[in-house]
């Protein structure tokens, strides 16, 4: 049975699967533009090698290693923000853990590509499971993001099956035959029978908690890459918490970015309310005052000692060089988003998305003042290394935008971008002893008020 | 202007003399001689050098050169001939096989062979330049490898008190090189021989080399052997977490078999909600 305010919610979360409209052809269109023109810059790249970037010997690593960091950065939003909010049963995650979980997916896969880029060679890939070594922070990369990636992709399934019952079942004798075809298969028979919701309660509980060490390994293990280098800047011992911290912290303010947008564009601003924006944005000043915290423990204690490298590459950070990404970076993605949450009055839905868009382009330079300038920095007292990135490097980074927002487009476009079953629970309280919800298992506290109308108010 | 010519021509005749007599004074330079008697010498025996057209009244000096290098024996003075008779002693660690006896003073220089061996010929200068080495190689029971080299002159006399160098060839990323592993001094026999401990086994080759002294230029000569028993240069001392390294490995392992094992657990109950649900 479901009742008017659920029965609304269905609507409203199936009709961009019913209906498209010429704008989305166009917005698809103009993304495999992009990505067409990054494919072309690809095979330049693959026919004149690596000489067509801007990295050389010096500065081997550049925009495509900093796209990776940041992207896999960015994936922790997802599942790990997901999962930790469904362990505390925070009710108000429910109509944003959709989107979380797919930004994890699309994120690990485009991040994952960017290394192959980077690598110049890739019909040498298999090397590296044919002569990897166990002692190389790469087959740890590579171990921990296949393993992420798999899980995250197991993750988004699993609280989708009760949705894509469904929508099995709105689309069933319909004239989309591959859209009922498909349903029906990733539905899986789904009833919503007590033994089915049992076995899904276990799934979904087994992997909330496992998510959450591998996420955290994940980028760890990122950060390991640059640890276990004897390099100024990257000699530290503190960079696997640093890096999952400002991973956590980028993927937040993703979140609040593609949430925003979905709203907006899905008119869903009855279930995304100020309220998420708000306890988002909340989320988001805590992380970035962590992150700046980590940040100044990281700089004080290398400028302090002011050892010989260490002392060069602090002050083409400060006031050299790369003194307008790191400033753009403090001030863009930590001092001013903060200032914009911190005031009540700034703490709305498009102030909170305008800080999380800074807080997105500030991770990006802090990003690239992490890898370039490391690798500039001279290992002997002799000139510095340059790098700026090339058309083909733009090209293809750009691309890689794309094909995330791609994805993410095609995903909202066969799925809901919001957890039904999730949102229905606080909709349609139950009678005592009995499983809740139209259709999910039953997770979470229940039974929740139902939220009113219009997104203003808290959850309760 | 009569005058004036013949103090042009005087002047003329004067450079033309200076200019002459410069090779004259080379010319007897280059015509100093000695003679050393006798020519066959043992150690301690009493030795007799004559010498002629060196610069007269000056000091000469004489040296014994080995293979081993050079040795003051005495020194003399000319007479007004530029001649002078010296009268010495053989140093005692006179090698066998060739060596020579140089007379210096200034710029005059002159060399006579002789030999430790009084069966061995005295050759001519010049001969004695090449010289050539025979090497071996090879690994003892108790795993020290000896390397033995013998050096000979043209003559096939052994050049006795020559440093001789023993490499090993080794290969790094495509490049070859030596690296030095013994030295040793030949003996009268002209052998020299060193032990080397090696760090590695397998098929091995070896240069000895003898880099020349004196008249004698260098030779050298190369061996192959095969090491089956060796020591490592070093051994890793075994830390604290030399446990945790040796097992971290199989830990890591067994922590990534086990997530993915879970995966497999939770796939396992979507199976399961399938055929709860009566699907196929």
């Amino acid at each position: 049975m479901t009742t008017a305010p659920s029965a609304r919610l269905r609507e409203d979360t199936m009709r961009p699967l019913m209906q498209t409209g010429r704008l989305y052809y166009a917005f698809v269109g103009f993304l495999l533009i992009v990505i067409a023109w990054g494919m072309f810059a690809y095979t330049r790249q693959l026919s004149d090698g690596l000489a067509v970037t801007g990295m050389r010997d010096k500065v081997s690593w550049g925009l495509y290693i900093t796209n990776f960091v940041f992207f896999i950065g960015i994936s922790h939003a997802g599942t790990l923000i997901s999962a930790i909010l469904r362990l505390t049963h925070a009710e108000w995650r429910r109509p944003i853990t959709r989107m979380a979980e797919v930004i994890t997916v699309v994120a690990l896969m485009t991040g994952a590509l960017f290394p192959i880029f980077d690598l110049g060679r890739p019909d040498r890939i298999p090397n590296l499971i044919e002569h990897g070594r166990l002692s190389s922070p790469i087959i740890w990369d590579f171990i921990s993001i296949s393993t992420y990636l798999t899980g995250s992709i197991i993750y988004l399934y699993l609280p989708m099956i009760p949705d894509l019952a469904m929508c099995r079942d709105r689309f069933r004798g319909s004239a989309h035959r591959f859209r009922a075809t498909l349903y029906r298969i990733l539905a899986i028979g789904w009833k919503n029978t007590a033994e089915q919701r049992r076995r899904l309660d276990i799934a979904l509980a087994v992997m909330m908690i496992l998510i959450i060490p591998i996420a955290i390994s994940v980028h760890t293990v990122v950060s390991w890459i640059f640890a276990m280098t004897m390099r100024s800047g990257w000699n530290s011992t503190i960079f696997g918490p640093y890096f999952v911290v400002g991973a956590i912290f980028s993927g937040v303010a993703a979140i609040i970015t593609v949430m925003w947008i979905f709203r907006k564009a899905f008119h869903l601003e009855e279930y995304i309310t100020a309220i998420h924006f708000r306890y988002l944005g909340f989320l988001l000043l805590a992380l970035d005052l962590i992150y700046a915290y980590f940040t100044l423990a990281e700089y004080l204690t290398t400028g302090y000692k002011l050892e010989g490298g260490d002392k060069a590459l602090l002050e083409e950070l400060m006031t050299g060089r790369y003194a307008s990404f790191f400033w753009a970076f403090v001030v863009g993605g930590m001092v001013i988003p903060a200032l914009l949450i911190a005031f009540p009055k700034t703490r709305t839905p498009n102030w909170i998305f305008f800080a999380s868009v800074l807080v997105n382009i500030g991770m990006w330079l802090k990003r690239f003042v992490i890898v370039v300038p490391s690798m500039a920095l001279p290992l002997l007292p002799y000139e510095w290394g340059t790098y700026w990135p090339t058309w083909v490097e733009i090209s293809i980074s750009v691309a890689a935008l794309a094909w995330f927002a791609l994805i993410f487009t095609l995903f909202a476009k066969f799925f809901p971008i919001i957890s039904v079953w999730e949102v229905e629970e606080a909709l349609e309280p139950a009678a005592e002893g009995v499983p809740v919800a139209s259709g999910g298992p039953s997770l979470g506290p229940r039974p929740l008020p139902a939220m009113e109308p219009g997104g203003q108010d808290e959850p309760r | 202007m009569s005058h004036g010519r013949t103090i042009g021509n005087f002047v003329l005749v004067l450079l033309l003399s200076l200019a002459a007599a410069v090779p004259t004074i080379a010319l007897a330079h280059g015509d100093s001689e000695i003679t050393v008697r006798p020519s066959a010498l043992g150690a301690g025996d009493d030795l007799t050098v004559l010498g002629e057209g060196f610069e007269g009244e000056s000091e000469v000096t004489i040296s014994l050169n080995t293979a081993a290098g050079s040795n003051q024996i005495g020194t003399v003075m000319t007479d007004e001939a530029g001649t002078f008779r010296f009268e010495g002693t053989v140093p005692s660690d006179l090698p066998a096989g060739n060596s020579e006896i140089r007379a210096t003073s200034g710029e005059d220089s002159a060399v006579a062979r002789i030999t430790g061996n009084s069966e061995a010929p005295v050759v001519e200068d010049g001969a004695l330049a090449v010289t050539s080495v025979e090497f071996s190689a090879e690994q003892e029971e108790d795993g020290h490898v000896v390397l033995t080299a013998t050096l000979t002159d043209a003559t096939g006399q052994p050049v006795a008190d020559a440093p001789v160098h023993f490499a090993i060839l080794t290969t790094l990323l495509d490049v070859t090189g030596e690296v030095t592993v013994a030295e040793a001094t030949t003996g009268a026999d002209g052998v020299a021989e060193a032990e080397y401990e090696p760090t590695f086994g397998g098929a091995m080759e070896a240069v000895a080399r003898f880099e020349g002294v004196g008249f004698y230029e260098e030779s050298e000569a190369t061996a192959t052997f095969e090491v089956t028993q060796f020591e490592p240069a070093y051994v890793s001392e075994s830390s604290p977490l030399g446990i945790v390294r040796d097992w971290a490995p199989l830990a890591v392992g067994l922590v990534v078999l086990g997530i993915w094992s879970t995966f497999g657990f939770v796939i396992y109950q979507v199976f399961r909600v399938a055929r709860a649900g009566g699907a196929p």
